[in-house]
């Protein structure tokens, strides 16, 4: 069934759309990301101009993450004052990310930077979730253990040095503000420059950097993602009016669904599978980045439809 | 073929009309031009549409052999073309680009017999007639492999049916009467579109005409699209409202 998208300025099939909405949807509530990480590259595939994929990847990543967070808010699992912090680090990080972007852009090469950003991330994160993930299994099955491991909670040294100590008492961490929003301020740029929340960053940056129970994990980088999606959003509208409403909103029905089958599929899986699980899905994104990268194309000219200031 | 069959019956209206209209101009071969849909709507299920051009003009010498070329062109915009290879560590990168300016989004050649069969080169690339022409024109920069560039921007636009050539896609309906008919992509942009039809008699140009008609986007992707650009404020307002509202209606509606 066709549909036209007045921004993107194309027809594609509304089917295509719920169904890759639904499967970035299951992903999203499975792993507690945002999914942008998948969903801009299939759109750019797919034939969407990479400034609406870009743009409206970010609306179908807060529609995706409402539902969960909210879920987590009835719940009590989102840490809402680390969440703050995260909040405020990532939409300043937003803000100076939608600069590097341009920047990055009247450069030229953006693609290839691009390519080698998502691959250099997904990589690096999906190998050390990988051995994070397997190195534990394969110690739990030696000692014959079926217990959870015990979290690591103490700092390294150069972090408790750090001023600005806060009391995050739901999550039971004494830390500076400093690495938190930090945090927030990197993945808000990282998500605005290669169109993606960052929420496959932000996990594994909350477990393994500031040491915040599992518990809160999943919640708390939901609540990030939703915020900072939300001023990125707005953003990209109000400088370039790139996002497709209609194609966000097809996203957006696809992902909702998608979310709650994703949440439900969680509930009987461990953390552990859960990392072993998305470290696969981050590392075949990343394998697809370095074969752009390393393997020459069938047709060594690529067009692109641009505007006319990019022109030197 | 019920698309077809609606365009046929306004080509049979425009003829009668066209018939029954005197010529404006002076010389007997004098083309007059009609167009089935002066308006293409881009209605949220647009999926391409069928187009028809019907011309008229008297023939002076019925031994001659006539023939015409029609070349739809939509709004111009800006693109590049990026040369990729290997830099010196072995990675894929682009290597050279060249720019082309206001090259149109569209272009078809339309023609009752392939072109090269009444039009020499130099009269095709003068009058600007076949895409590969409208492609060097809007060529920048003096790159020396130019035509190398031109012609794999060709076969990626062919590949996207957004240039094309069909040289049986007019035909002679009578002594005099001929209709071209393209099938617009389901890709196009909204603006003004452009037939300019070109009538040769035995291989000359005789006379040449111009047929606008207007792409635009209807209903709610209309009023989104205005909105978007009009007033950005309200619509980056509406779209994270419409995302908020998206996801919390799922929490409800999916809770147990």
């Amino acid at each position: 069934m066709p549909i036209y998208l007045p921004i993107a300025e194309l027809t594609v099939n509304l089917f295509h759309l719920l169904g890759l909405g639904v499967v970035v949807g299951t992903i999203s509530g499975l792993f507690g990301v945002g999914g942008g990480f998948l969903l801009t590259p299939f759109l750019m595939i797919y034939g969407v101009p990479s400034p609406v994929a870009v743009a409206s990847v970010t609306a179908q990543v807060v529609a995706s993450s409402t539902s969960g967070t909210l879920a987590h808010l009835a719940r009590n699992t989102i840490d809402l004052k680390l969440g703050a912090l995260l909040v405020a680090g990532g939409s300043l990080g937003a803000v100076l990310g939608v600069i590097i972007f341009d920047v990055l852009k009247s450069l030229g090469q953006l693609d290839v930077l691009l390519a080698i950003g998502y691959l250099t991330l997904l990589g690096s994160i999906g190998t050390l979730m990988l051995v994070e993930s397997t190195g534990l299994s394969f110690r739990r099955k030696q000692a014959g253990q079926t217990a959870q491991p015990r979290p690591r909670r103490r700092f390294p040294p150069w972090i408790r040095a750090l001023p600005f100590p806060v009391t995050f008492r739901r999550s039971g961490l004494v830390v500076s503000a400093i690495p938190v929003v930090a945090v927030g301020l990197i993945i808000g740029v990282i998500g605005a420059i290669l169109g993606i929340g960052g929420g496959f960053i932000l996990v594994p940056a909350l477990v393994y950097l500031l040491r915040v129970p599992g518990k809160f994990v999943v919640g708390t980088s939901l609540l990030h993602l939703t915020a900072v999606m939300a001023v990125t959003c707005t953003l990209h509208a109000l400088r370039n009016q790139s996002v497709d409403l209609i194609l966000a909103f097809c996203l957006m029905i696809g992902g909702v669904f998608g979310a709650q089958v994703g949440a439900a599929m969680g509930r009987n899986l461990d953390a552990r599978q859960l990392r072993l699980l998305l470290a696969v899905i981050v590392l075949v994104v990343a394998a697809r980045f370095a074969y752009g990268l390393i393997v020459l194309p069938d047709t060594l000219f690529q067009s692109n439809r641009i505007d006319a200031g990019m022109i030197p | 073929m019920t698309r077809w069959a609606a365009v046929l019956a306004k080509a049979l209206l425009l003829v009668a009309a066209m018939t029954a209209a005197p010529h404006s101009r002076g010389h007997a071969e004098t083309l007059s031009l009609a167009i089935s849909d002066p308006v293409i709507r881009l209605n949220p299920n647009y999926a391409g549409a069928p187009i028809a051009l019907f011309g008229r003009f008297d023939e002076t010498s019925p031994d001659a052999t006539y023939d015409v070329s029609v070349t739809v062109v939509g709004p111009a915009r800006a693109r590049v073309v990026n040369q990729v290879g290997r830099n010196a560590v072995g990675m894929v990168v682009t290597t050279r680009r060249v720019y082309y300016d206001r090259l149109p989004t569209l272009a078809h050649l339309i023609t009752n017999r392939p072109l090269d069969r009444f039009a020499d080169d130099q009269t095709a690339r003068r009058l600007s007639l076949r895409p590969v022409d409208l492609i060097e024109d809007a060529r920048l920069g003096t790159d020396p492999d130019g035509e190398a560039f031109d012609r794999a921007l060709l076969r990626d636009l062919v590949q996207r049916n957004e240039y094309g050539v069909d040289g049986h896609g007019a035909t002679f309906i009578s002594p005099g009467f001929f209709s071209a008919r393209l099938q617009l992509p389901s890709s196009i942009l909204s603006g003004p579109y452009l037939a300019r039809v070109v009538l040769f008699r035995d291989g000359e140009v005789v006379d040449t005409a111009e047929q606008a008609f207007v792409v635009q986007v209807a209903g709610l992707g209309s009023r989104l699209t205005q909105m978007a650009r009009r007033a950005p404020q309200h619509y980056a307002a509406l779209v994270v409202f419409v995302a908020l509202a998206t996801g919390w209606l799922g929490g409800v509606i999916f809770r147990r």
